[in-house]
């Protein structure tokens, strides 16, 4: 039981190493919070974070590491690109296989909440954010990929 | 003193027929008896010198018995007053240096007459000499005739004269009368007729069919009366269609309003829904902070708890400064949450201030300076060239002082930031500039804030005055600050206006009325 769990875990290791998880946020102090919040995940390498503050910065960071993102989680309100049309564009481009992308909004109304889903976004979480339930998430996310995949 | 035309006219013709009878009252008779009494004389004295004759013919003849009939030239004349032979003797004086000439009285018919001989024509009489000359007698013949049918002639004339005067003068008045009536009745008819018109009755016509010149007036007045009430009538339904017209538009105006009200209220809703939005997005992006930061904490303090147990003294420290950036960073979100709300309830309070008599130049010039030197304090690097332009003719205006120097100071805040973040980004030879003006329009105020910084792009600015609207980077601007200047401005029944060009300059221009 014990051996297996490891290499269950050895076995994600190895999988996840180049999955990265892209946090798209106008607010900088995101990334403090995430790696404080993560610090755990991130210190065992279970999760790997790259920060984008505008839809702009993300698409390009998008461009240049194809495949190696498997998740976005992404703001609504931002100036310039939002973040349902940073989600618009990708699940547009990336078609195969579309990364998961999952909106974390202040603006928990029901108008927003369509357009994300309607736009693809695989999940739709609010601010003020818990991260216990966002762990939870990713967790299945990640297992679900790590079976499926 | 005025004298109207009837008198005038009855006085002009009176006057002529009073000049004409003076003539021939005593002019004309007067006239006639010279002629008559320079003819008489004529006369009177041929008869004079003929008898005379005959007297020195019957002398020089010494025919002395046909003497008597000498006169009977003259005796039968009905007008014969008398007859006398003067005979003119001359006396020596005793010395014979001087002589006298005795006139005596030899002889007169009809012999009841006794005339002095130096007798001279008077108003009855008129008397004529004839010499005579012989060697035996010399004198004169004394020949008076009498007046009196002369004198009743022109009393005749007279007469008559005074009953042509009479009937003439007569007539003339008449005449007067009848022209002065024939002229002034179809004057004063058309006097009134034009005072009617004058006073509105377009009715009124004069009715004369003589073809002379009053004919004429009255033919052009009726005409002038025609034409003035066709005008009338035109400009009446002119007057119609054009109040018409404005019913439509004042029918046109109330819709327009009753939309308008309609599309404020829609607005208002809307501005209150995007408002909870707002409030709830600004909130809870710093909460979201507070919240995790906390919590995150929290976790960090069990780990200390852990690392101390195992003795981990550098493990402490390193999560001890871990937790102090964190609690930083509760502070700094709590305190962003704190400027929201504050931001908030001055949007609530917004109308409430009390108005009072400002010399907006002195506010516009205090708050620039404000708003300068709050940012060179922040930001030493921070420079910024000001303009000012105060109209020194504007007077005081009421208004609340606080409320509008927040809209002067959240105007300018915006200009300084502007050319501030064009300067970070652009050449060097870029001088960020913030203008301020004032100036009297008419029965307003205008203010203007000019700055030659980003502009405002076009895509955003209907979105300028909404609720927590912001181009700035979060936590820099709670996008409030236009929202609380639009309601302040609107609270002084004034207008704000933005003209803007992106990447060039934006100008806001506030108007505000004197009352």
């Amino acid at each position: 039981m014990q051996s297996l769990s490891f290499f269950c875990l050895i076995i994600r290791f190895i999988k996840i190493n180049d999955m990265k998880i892209l946090v798209v946020d106008d607010e900088k102090d995101m990334q403090t919070l995430f790696e404080q919040r993560f610090r755990k995940e991130i210190r065992t390498h279970e999760m790997v974070f790259i920060f984008a503050f505008s839809g702009e910065e993300a698409l390009t960071y998008l461009n240049q590491h194809v495949h190696e993102v498997v998740l976005i989680l992404s703001d609504i309100n931002m100036p310039g690109m939002s973040g349902l049309d940073l989600l618009g564009h990708i699940k547009q481009k990336y078609t195969k296989p579309p990364p998961m992308v999952m909106m974390i909004t202040a603006y928990g109304d029901a108008d927003n909440y369509n357009e994300a889903i309607h736009l693809g976004a695989d999940d739709f979480l609010t601010k003020p954010l818990d991260f216990n339930v966002l762990k939870e998430k990713l967790k299945i996310k990640f297992n679900d990929k790590d079976f499926s995949g | 003193m005025v004298i109207n035309l009837k008198t005038r006219i009855w006085l002009t013709v009176f006057s002529i027929v009073l000049l004409f009878t003076f003539f021939t009252l005593f002019y004309f008779p007067a006239q006639q008896r010279k002629l008559l009494i320079k003819n008489y004389n004529t006369e009177v004295q041929n008869l004079a010198n003929s008898v005379a004759l005959a007297v020195n013919i019957a002398i020089t003849d010494q025919n002395y018995n046909n003497l008597g009939s000498t006169i009977k030239l003259v005796k039968d004349d009905p007008r014969l007053q008398f007859v006398s032979m003067v005979q003119y003797d001359t006396v020596w004086s005793n010395d014979h240096r001087n002589f006298q000439v005795k006139k005596m009285i030899f002889k007169t018919f009809p012999e009841n007459e006794h005339p002095e001989p130096d007798v001279q024509s008077n108003n009855s009489i008129i008397v004529k000499r004839g010499a005579f000359n012989t060697p035996v007698i010399s004198g004169v013949i004394l020949l008076a005739f009498t007046t009196k049918e002369i004198n009743e002639s022109q009393r005749k004339i007279r007469f008559a004269s005074l009953i042509v005067s009479g009937i003439v003068l007569f007539i003339g008045i008449l005449l007067g009368l009848l022209l002065a009536k024939k002229i002034s009745i179809p004057i004063l008819a058309l006097r009134d007729a034009a005072k009617r018109v004058g006073n509105g009755d377009l009715t009124q016509r004069v009715n004369n069919r003589s073809g002379d010149e009053i004919g004429e007036l009255a033919n052009a007045f009726n005409t002038m009366v025609d034409d003035l009430s066709l005008a009338r009538k035109e400009l009446h339904e002119t007057n119609v269609s054009l109040s018409s017209a404005n019913q439509t538009l004042n029918n046109t105006l109330g819709e327009l309003k009753s939309t308008q009200t309609q599309l404020i209220q829609s607005e208002k809703m809307a501005s209150l829904g995007e408002l909870t939005a707002g409030i709830a997005h600004e909130i809870q992006n710093p909460l979201n902070f507070v919240n995790n930061f906390s919590e995150v904490n929290k976790e960090l303090i069990d780990e200390i708890e852990h690392e101390l147990n195992a003795g981990n003294k550098e493990g402490v420290i390193s999560i001890i400064r871990d937790l102090k950036k964190n609690e930083e960073k509760i502070i700094q979100h709590g305190k962003r949450a704190d400027a929201i709300v504050k931001g908030m309830l001055q949007h609530s309070r917004s109308t409430s201030g009390v108005k009072e008599l400002t010399d907006i130049n002195v506010l516009a010039n205090e708050y620039t300076r404000l708003s300068y030197h709050g940012l060179r304090a922040k930001d030493k690097t921070f420079n910024a060239v000001i303009q000012t332009d105060f109209d020194k003719t504007i007077q005081k205006i009421n208004i609340v002082p606080q409320d509008m120097g927040r809209v002067l100071l959240n105007l300018l805040t915006n200009a300084f930031y502007s050319v501030n973040q064009k300067k970070k980004h652009h050449e060097k030879g870029y001088e960020p500039t913030v203008s301020v003006s004032t100036k009297k329009i008419y029965d307003k105020i205008e203010i203007r804030i000019k700055d030659n910084g980003m502009g405002i792009q076009h895509k955003v600015l209907g979105k300028i005055y909404q609720p927590f609207f912001t181009t700035k980077p979060p936590g820099q601007g709670t996008g409030l600050g236009l929202s609380i200047s639009y309601d302040i401005i609107k609270a002084h029944a004034g207008e704000i206006k933005v003209e803007t060009k992106e990447g060039e300059f934006a100008e806001f221009i506030i108007l505000l009325p004197y009352n």
